[in-house]
């Protein structure tokens, strides 16, 4: 009876399998959409300077993936948001991390695999279509380069932010979450603006600060280990920090 | 099996609706849950399910705190609510999405209340379904899950007449010595002759909670005539008389539900008092 | 004080269960149908058909096989019959005869009304 209530494997891809079901409608149309746009520019492009520019493109597409997969994100938790739905997401017998992580893990990293996946797929289409209709040079999109890995990874630490939006507000919440965001932001920098002011002092340096006018170790400081510390926080404590709070945040929740 | 001790909750800060409210259901029974609109059966029901949290007090079932949605817990409750909205799928694939949930989930059961309620499965979307049909659904699936606790909220709300036959029928033969339904309504009549206790919410407490059995040995159902009020805990006005709640008159009456309950939201001291005297 | 009741369900199913037996629908020792399957029937809570068997019981006009069911008992004709005429007399004569008198019907007109149904 104890071990019921531990992490259960089989309940967690059960409710990736309902998730995914209730949703397909969402991601079919956000995945289609985005493929189909690809389609079409791409042969604009072939058709107007009879090339095929397959870096342009993938940074075209990659974005959309990007901008696609926050919206689809936002709209994740929309069961929860309506009570008459809401009732049936909360009595299900889960665990609320397994209910938090098949949702997550659905949002972030099955969805960008899938995305680069039929990324590739179209972009490939696409050059094929081009090299047929108008005679482009054929290329192709490698979504194995480092450069992508480091896209994909940098989605899935931003997508926490937003998957904690999606829980968060109730309507809205894409739109929302970008508010916070760009509220957060400012005032980040007005409060960096505003260190930097006391430690640097009101020296007159035009804005244009060099070596000579601060002394090594705040120099290195700035350039070494405040970079260095904002890395951490991005990759590390980013995403587990949205996670813990969209936990509570779930574990909380009533109808 | 069910234990709420003195709950206290109320949807605005200073407003309570229920106040210090206590109540223990068992195993084995079919509770009615009844009182006046407003009264606070959906949010009493909620609290059961661990869909609201009381402000002070708790809910536990088989010990444990609802509020703490433990697989352990809710793999044994399932909630039928009265006002829901099913996703866009087909039903099949609706019980394939979440009867593993549920360890006691039976697929011949859920086939077989679906076919007495003469619902159609014929592969379309939930959600091009009538509202009645929806709710038959979801009853079949409540009671295939075979869950100890099952709560239902109006189940009888939006069902035609054959089908309130058909659900009494289905409730009859459900209930068993380990399950513990408790069924919120005020269509008194629907449901009268299926549930074996009676509990009265009013005023943000539990006002009456007696077992049929109980109250048919304690008072007695009928028509008065003349003007006597001689043993008359409680009457009122009907077509050709008074209709009247009495002490036990020697020899067992059908109890008259809807009489019953005006009784105990007129004056529930005086009844309780017989009963439990 | 006049009051009027109404029987209680169990009462009901009760007599539904003497009038099978009356009508030798159901013979002596003949098994009848189960506590779940009455309340499925009658749509009753199975605790109230219980009552019923347990009512019937009592009268020893049924008995019951552990694990198997529920019997008409060897004398269970002679036993309904003699509970539903104690009843009979009891209950609805007095309301027919009274009816009688206030209609002024005699007892010679009635025994050629029941002559003439039978």
């Amino acid at each position: 009876m104890e071990k019921i209530n531990q992490f259960s494997l089989q309940r967690f891809l059960l409710l990736m399998k309902r998730h995914s079901l209730m949703n397909a409608k969402t991601w079919l149309i956000g995945l289609g959409g985005i493929s189909g746009v690809l389609i079409v520019v791409s042969l604009i492009q072939a058709y107007t300077a009879g090339s095929f520019n397959v870096e342009a493109l993938s940074k075209f597409g990659i974005m959309l993936i990007f901008f696609g997969g926050l919206l689809i994100t936002s709209m994740a938790y929309n069961e929860i948001h309506t009570p008459a739905k809401s009732q049936f997401y909360l009595i299900l017998p889960a665990t609320t991390s397994e209910k938090l992580f098949s949702h997550w893990l659905l949002t972030s990293i099955v969805y960008i695999i899938v995305a680069y996946a039929i990324l590739s797929l179209v972009l490939g289409i696409a050059s094929l279509l081009s090299a047929l209709f108008f005679g482009a040079q054929m290329e192709f999109f490698n979504p194995f380069a480092n450069e992508n890995f480091m896209e994909m990874a940098r989605y899935v630490v931003i997508h926490s932010v937003f998957f904690l939006g999606a829980l968060y507000f109730r309507k809205n919440n894409l739109l929302k979450t970008l508010l916070t965001l760009f509220v957060v932001i400012m005032a980040l920098s007005l409060f960096g603006s505003f260190v930097a002011w006391l430690v640097i002092g009101s020296g007159d340096f035009g804005g244009n600060l060099s070596q000579d006018d601060l002394n090594p170790s705040t120099f290195r400081f700035l350039t070494e280990t405040l970079p260095l510390l904002a890395r951490i926080a991005f990759w590390g404590l980013m995403a587990p920090f949205f996670l813990l709070v969209s936990y509570f945040k779930l574990k909380e929740r009533e109808v | 099996m069910i234990s709420i001790k003195n709950l206290n909750f109320g949807y605005k800060k200073n407003q309570l609706l229920f106040r210090d409210l206590n109540l223990d259901l068992h195993a084995g029974n079919i509770y009615g849950l009844f009182g006046m609109n407003g009264a606070g059966k959906t949010t009493l029901l909620k609290h059961m399910a661990g869909l609201l949290f009381p402000k002070t007090g708790e809910c536990r079932i088989f010990e444990k705190d609802v509020k703490e949605r433990l697989p352990e817990v809710m793999a044994n409750i399932y909630v039928i609510p009265e006002e829901f909205v099913l996703p866009p799928v087909s039903i099949q694939t609706f019980v394939d999405l979440h009867a593993p949930f549920y360890p006691r989930f039976e697929y011949s059961l859920f086939d077989k209340y679906i076919k007495e309620f003469e619902v159609n499965n014929n592969g379309k979307r939930l959600t091009t379904y009538s509202y009645g049909q929806k709710k038959k659904i979801l009853i079949a699936f409540g009671l295939a899950t075979q869950t100890n606790v099952l709560l239902m909220d109006e189940p009888t709300n939006g069902l035609d007449i054959p089908s309130k036959s058909q659900f009494r029928r289905i409730m009859a033969s459900v209930a068993n010595e380990d399950q513990c339904i408790v069924i919120s309504t005020h269509q008194v009549r629907d449901l009268a002759s299926i549930i074996d206790n009676v509990i009265v919410l009013e005023n943000g407490s539990i006002i009456f909670n007696h077992s049929t059995m109980d109250i048919a040995n304690s008072l007695s159902f009928g028509k008065i005539k003349d003007e006597q009020t001689e043993n008359i805990l409680y009457a009122e006005e009907v077509l050709g008389g008074k209709a009247a709640i009495r002490k036990y008159s020697g020899h067992d009456t059908a109890i008259d539900l809807e009489l019953l309950f005006n009784g105990v939201i007129k004056n529930s001291e005086v009844i309780n008092q017989v009963i439990k005297g | 004080m006049e009051f009027i009741e109404n029987q209680p369900i169990y009462v009901q199913i009760a007599d539904n269960f003497c009038e099978n037996i009356l009508l030798q629908k159901w013979k002596p020792n003949q098994r009848i149908p189960s506590v779940r399957e009455i309340a499925v029937t009658m749509e009753v809570n199975p605790n109230t058909a219980m009552r019923a068997f347990i009512y019937l019981q009592e009268k020893d006009i049924i008995f019951n096989k552990r694990g198997i069911g529920y019997f008409v008992a060897e004398e269970g004709y002679e036993k309904a019959l003699e509970l539903k005429r104690a009843e009979f007399i009891e209950k609805d004569l007095p309301i027919v005869m009274k009816t009688m008198r206030l209609l002024d019907i005699s007892c010679q007109e009635m025994e050629a009304l029941y002559k003439e149904t039978n």
